[in-house]
């Protein structure tokens, strides 16, 4: 990205970008400069550059329009195309980094994505010849990427433990529960069975307190099985 | 630097940012990448400046590395719409 002085890169940056998008569509001089001239914007220009330079500014005319074909807007196109595979190498990263770290949380997949992001980077800049100075250095994000993949493992680890324990103890309060049920419906069958038995109704009618009442009653249902 | 190169480095920042959106960059990177991108000498702490006004703009944010202290930087929603609209504007009506 270089900083453009001519005439067309002082307008603002949408009339630019129109104009832009005007040229990628095949637009030629005879069509845009009439759209160009009657914007205030262009006016606008014409007159501060007019009245900086001190001398006449002429309208928007097919040499400038040249200049821009050959300086802004290929800065544009070549952004366009940087932007779009750049795109696609982030992609390309977060799937790496989702496929490679299996079930890992958002944060640690990002920051993964991140490193490998530089990777490719690199090997791009490589393959295209760029300056060794303008180089990521690879061998440090290549173990970037295999310290944060082991660390990432480790906690993968970490949480699928904590994840089987979890479930361990779910699977302890349900049989619990269950227990509890069974132990409830018992109760209300011997209950049902024995309220109807003569030793059983003698024993709650006898004179004892409520604790010789439930040993004879313990000794009825449950024979030798009764401990108190 | 100019008011003008800082205009550069944050467009060029925002620009990495959101053309790696969701993919998060650290400091460093950002730098290599606008020393490319922008004419005037460009150090980390220049980035960083660029960085802490996009933060400011609700144009940038950053989370913290899980372990370590490292900065990584994504751009928001706002962000990313801001660079699409500019590089990829929507059709245009052409009748």
């Amino acid at each position: 990205m270089r900083a453009r002085r001519s005439k067309i890169a002082r307008l603002p940056e949408p009339i630019r970008r129109e104009l832009n998008q005007r040229l990628l569509d095949g637009q030629q001089g005879p069509q845009i400069l009439p759209w160009l001239n009657a914007l205030p914007e262009a006016t606008r220009v014409i007159q501060e550059m007019g009245s900086a330079g001190g001398k006449t500014v002429t309208a928007f005319d097919d040499k400038n329009l040249s200049d821009w074909r050959n300086g802004g807007f290929q800065d544009w196109l070549s952004r366009r195309d940087q932007i779009a595979e750049t795109r696609e190498l982030a992609d390309y990263a977060i799937k790496l980094a989702k496929a490679g770290a299996g079930d890992i949380s958002e944060g640690a997949a990002a920051v993964l994505s991140g490193e490998l992001l530089e990777i490719f980077e690199g090997l791009r800049d490589l393959r295209s010849g760029a300056e060794p100075a303008q180089l990521p250095d690879l061998s440090k994000a290549i173990d970037s990427v295999s310290r944060a993949l082991a660390s990432v493992r480790a906690g993968d680890h970490s949480s699928q433990k904590l994840a089987l324990e979890r479930e361990r103890l779910k699977q302890a309060d349900q049989s619990l529960a269950l227990e509890k049920q069974k132990f409830q419906r018992l109760t209300c069958e011997l209950f049902v069975k024995w309220s109807a038995d003569q030793r059983a109704q003698a024993a709650l009618a006898g004179s004892g307190d409520n604790t010789a009442k439930i040993h004879q009653l313990g000794q009825l249902i449950f024979g030798a099985d009764w401990k108190e | 630097m100019t008011t003008e190169d800082k205009e550069l480095l944050r467009q060029a920042v925002l620009e990495t940012l959101a053309s790696s959106y969701p993919v998060p960059r650290t400091e460093a990177a950002l730098t290599r990448l606008a020393q490319r991108q922008v004419p005037a000498g460009v150090l980390e702490t220049d980035v960083l400046a660029a960085l802490h006004i996009l933060k400011q703009l609700a144009l940038a944010e950053f989370t913290f590395d899980t372990l370590g202290s490292t900065r990584w930087w994504t751009a928001t929603a706002a962000g990313v719409l801001q660079i699409e609209r500019s590089v990829f504007p929507p059709p245009r009506n052409h009748n």
